[in-house]
């Protein structure tokens, strides 16, 4: 080699050899608790137009909310961390709430929270000119919120509803900044300079999109205390696996969400004490496969303009019960669970997974039986002429389907999700062995939406996310008024003695849970029955965070509330 | 050649806005739209989605979107009694979400006038929206060119020079293996080595934390660059390292490097000043398709490693149907392509004098 060559291999060298003695990781971050999330990282702290579940948790240590959720029990009270309401009284028809705010809480410029910052808030969430998804909430629930005094607040509800506070817990904008500006001035305002207006305990120290989001402790005073930490930055990652990753190598301290196929490696990661983890059960997150009860071939709304119900078209399988229910009897869930969430999931026989309150324990669960399921099948009409399982049945009798048609649908779900193509592969092959062929379709999510809308699939598999905290009333899902299209009653399951019940549970006199928990479990009984979805399964949830970290004192739902108690130690 | 650039550009024009309107009918053709991500929440009603819908323009016909995304919109919603509220509207409705009440006054201006719009899940001017990321983009990306650059085409020259060589097996080798791995794989990979295992480069990002919002200058964070920039460039390399040993093995065959050896100058001189030179010209021509390459591969590369850049924000925006984002990585991306092709005739003419601007 010439005197080039071996300079071009010296120069090469040196190069590698400089950036393996480089200073890796982060640089020095003290007494700061070091959070991530992936995905679209949260670019919009402003409280009435936001719409991501990240910039919420960003956005409850900036500004406080109306009511607060007892942490423990996971029920709003009064008192409650983050919530300024210390008290309420309900008028006697139920319907009018009136607030006592705590005092002593600044915005950054020195001005007070009060009743009428609240006010302005609804206001403009009713104005019609700023863009945000608080629109569910105008007329139905809240009519409206008025500020008696600086600390008084009264807002009036439709109707009474043992779950009306779920509908009352929004966080203030500062009147006194935007009233000058006009309301469409809040669609221009995102609140990520460091020189915005917050209440704490955290200000905003910067936002870089893409990249992190970096709180430290308020320089003004705050009644709860100031942070105990010198601050709580959320670092954004492109990619799941490499946060996870990052987790595990200490570049960051804590992970507010652990899939569940991940949550079995955290579990031995921690057997050296580098890490600590909560896990829960239910989880937040449920999983289903449901069922178009209608024929996707005439979708239809479930009232016609003029309010009349119209009678749906069914579908040629799912509209016959017994089909429903034969398929509930052919799907082993817990092998879906094995396969699908290694494990970390509740099995559910009905809307709600066990544990949440409203839960009924006499509700029972399908047996996995393909015999019986087979045999329900041939009562149904769906006969398997050439006894060989393996190839589908035909309609014969059956009840809406024409004689001789094939014992197929299609089964979507969207593409790029590990557990939900595990759901779909488990179920075609567990009804392939009755007789039943599916076929099982990951297609884009904006797709699958487009098909929900319109009511044009026969199943898909998809799951819910509850609410924090817990809603027991699922009437958006499942109320007949929800058929329509582009509505959320993507089955047209129609039971009108269902719509009953529902409001009936939401107006229990003096909101007693027994007697709601009652009807709830009535509502379960005719899930089960009549099966709309194939309920699978709710997801563990799990929290985890490095063990230099103290104070971390988490509850199911409830990971942040206490974030101003988290230290680190070196 | 300035006339035969101004031409160049001139011709460029209408694929220019070719590539926007096949772009923007693609988009909208999509199924979903924005609001599906936007407002995919079931306390909002079919009622007040479509009202977000009629309010981002998003329901109108596409040829309509198209219209307003390039000329704008105060032209089509005009107020002329001065209360703010449009009363005078063409082509779109002055009351788009039919609740009763006229929207406001259109200020859009369209990118004729260099108005991108705003993006619809930000919130803001999507020039801001690039802006905070063309510089993460534009490091990432001239790293990656410039050690593509220096390690693709010295590899390639020892490779031809010592042709049949063990070196030169190892280069080609390389090459091939840096054509074939996937750049997701092979960014997970050493990021697992060298982030996890070995502990000696951080996990992604552009940078660690700040607290002051501003990125640390770029001698700080080295560290950070390193995996990505590699990744992005090792295609790269091992494209200029084949171009460069195949070019080099064609040229030694000519006349004049017979001639230069003839005369009794030295190895080197006849392989580094005589035939890698001219080996070069060829090159030349692939700087433009590297160019777009880098910003294709960059989407990949800044999703793996966390990087913060338009690749990244383009996959989002797809995702989400942000209409006027996309177009906006959409012209960067047209424009980026065009100049660079451009630019490689230019430098082709350059450094080969046998060819003329015509």
């Amino acid at each position: 080699m010439n005197r080039f060559g071996k300079l071009l291999l010296v120069t090469m060298v040196v190069a590698l050899a400089a950036l393996l003695v480089l200073p890796a990781g982060a640089q020095d971050e003290g007494g700061i608790i070091i959070d991530s999330t992936f995905g679209s990282g949260p670019i919009n702290f402003n409280p009435v137009t936001s719409t991501s579940a990240t910039e919420q948790d960003v956005m409850n240590n900036l500004y406080p909310n109306l009511l607060g959720v007892n942490p423990v029990t996971g029920v709003i009270e009064p008192n409650q961390p983050g919530g300024l309401a210390e008290s309420w009284e309900i008028s006697d028809d139920g319907t009018v709430y009136t607030f006592k705010l705590r005092q002593g809480y600044t915005w950054t410029d020195g001005e007070p929270v009060t009743a009428y910052d609240w006010e302005y808030t609804w206001d403009a969430v009713k104005s019609g000119e700023v863009e945000t998804n608080l629109i569910f909430l105008i007329d139905d629930p809240v009519v409206d919120m008025t500020a008696i005094d600086d600390y008084t607040l009264e807002v009036t509800f439709t109707s009474a509803d043992c779950e009306a506070l779920n509908s009352a817990g929004l966080q203030p904008i500062p009147k006194h900044y935007f009233e000058p500006l006009g309301f469409a001035a809040i669609n221009e305002e995102n609140f990520t300079d460091a020189d915005d207006l917050e209440v704490g305990p955290y200000q905003l120290a910067s936002q870089i999109p893409d990249q992190q989001t970096a709180l430290i402790p308020a320089t003004w005073d705050n009644p709860d205390g100031l942070p105990q930490n010198d601050g709580w930055v959320m670092r954004v990652f492109g990619d799941q696996t490499v946060e996870f990753q990052s987790f595990l190598a200490g570049e960051t301290g804590v992970l507010e969400s652990v899939a569940p196929n991940l949550q079995g490696d955290v579990i031995s990661a921690a057997e050296d004490g580098s890490l600590q983890y909560y896990q829960y059960s239910p989880g937040d997150a449920w999983d289903y496969m449901a069922f178009n009860l209608a024929n996707p071939q005439n979708p239809q709304a479930a009232y016609d303009e003029s309010g009349n119900l119209i009678e749906q078209d069914p579908h040629p399988l799912f509209g016959d019960l017994r089909v429903r229910q034969a398929i509930n009897m052919a799907v082993n869930v817990d092998d879906i669970i094995a396969g699908a969430v290694f494990g970390n999931g509740a099995r559910m026989q009905s809307i709600y997974a066990p544990g949440s309150w409203p839960y009924a324990e006499d509700v029972p669960f399908y047996d996995f039986d393909p015999e019986a399921a087979a045999a329900m099948l041939e009562e149904a009409g769906w006969i398997d002429s050439d006894n060989d399982p393996s190839t589908p049945r035909v309609a014969q009798g059956a009840m809406y389907a024409e004689d001789g048609t094939e014992m197929t649908f299609t089964l979507f779900t969207n593409q790029g999700n590990t557990r939900r193509t595990a759901i779909g592969t488990i179920i075609q092959d567990q009804l392939a062995q009755v007789g039943i062929g599916v076929d099982f379709q990951t297609i884009d999510f904006n797709v699958l939406l487009d098909i929900l809308d319109q009511q044009t699939y026969d199943t898909f598999i998809l799951g819910w996310r509850n609410s924090y905290p817990f809603r027991a009333d699922q009437r958006q899902l499942w109320a007949t008024t929800s058929d329509v299209i582009a509505g959320d009653n993507f089955t047209s399951y129609i039971n009108p003695e269902l719509d009953d019940l529902w409001v009936q549970a939401a107006t229990v006199p003096g909101c007693d849970i027994e007697a709601r928990r009652e009807i709830y479990g009535q509502i379960q009984q005719i899930f089960h029955e009549d099966t709309p979805y194939l309920f699978l399964y709710s997801i563990n949830g799990m929290y985890a965070w490095n063990s230099k970290y103290q104070g971390v004192n988490p509850y199911p739902g409830a990971f942040y509330w206490n974030l101003s108690e988290w230290t680190v130690t070196e | 050649m300035i006339k035969y650039t101004i031409r160049r550009l001139i011709q460029a024009i209408p694929t220019f806005f070719g590539i926007t309107m096949l772009s923007y009918l693609l988009m909208t053709a999509a199924p979903g739209g924005p609001t599906a991500a936007l407002a995919f929440d079931p306390r909002i009603s079919p009622q007040e989605r479509r009202a977000i819908e009629a309010r981002l323009g998003v329901s109108d016909p596409w040829p309509v979107q198209y219209l307003r995304w390039l000329t704008g919109d105060d032209w089509m919603r005009r107020d002329t009694d001065g209360d703010g509220r449009a009363d005078t509207c063409i082509l779109i409705a002055c009351d788009a979400d039919g609740d009763g009440q006229t929207e406001p006054a259109g200020t859009r201006r369209g990118i004729l006038r260099l108005d991108f719009g705003t993006s619809f899940f930000e919130r803001r001017p999507v020039i801001e929206v690039i802006g905070d990321r063309v510089n993460a983009t534009f490091e990432l990306g001239l790293s990656a060119l410039v050690v593509s650059l220096i390690i693709g085409i010295p590899l390639g020259i020892l490779a031809g020079v010592y042709r049949g060589s063990l070196f030169d097996n190892i280069a080609r080798l390389v090459s091939v293996v840096f054509s074939a791995v996937p750049i997701f794989w092979l960014g997970l990979i050493l990021l697992l080595i060298f982030g996890r295992w070995l502990d000696i480069l951080p996990l992604g990002g552009r940078h660690g934390i700040v607290l002051t919002g501003e990125v640390p200058p770029l001698y700080t964070r080295l560290n950070y660059l390193i995996l990505p920039t590699f990744v992005l460039a090792a295609n790269y390399i091992a494209v200029y390292t084949r171009y460069m040993r195949a070019s080099l093995l064609d040229v030694i065959n000519q006349d004049y490097v017979r001639t230069a050896q003839a005369k009794g100058l030295s190895g080197a001189r006849v392989w580094f000043v005589h035939t890698a030179r001219n080996a070069l010209i060829p090159i030349a021509t692939f700087l433009g398709p590297a160019v777009t390459g880098i910003l294709g591969g960059a989407v990949l590369t800044e999703t793996i490693f966390s990087w913060p850049g338009l690749g990244r924000t383009g996959v989002s925006a797809v995702i989400q149907q942000d209409y006027p984002v996309v177009m906006a990585v959409v012209i960067i991306g047209a424009a980026a392509t065009i100049l660079g092709y451009i630019v490689s005739d230019i430098m082709y003419a350059l450094i080969d004098p046998r060819i003329r601007f015509d």
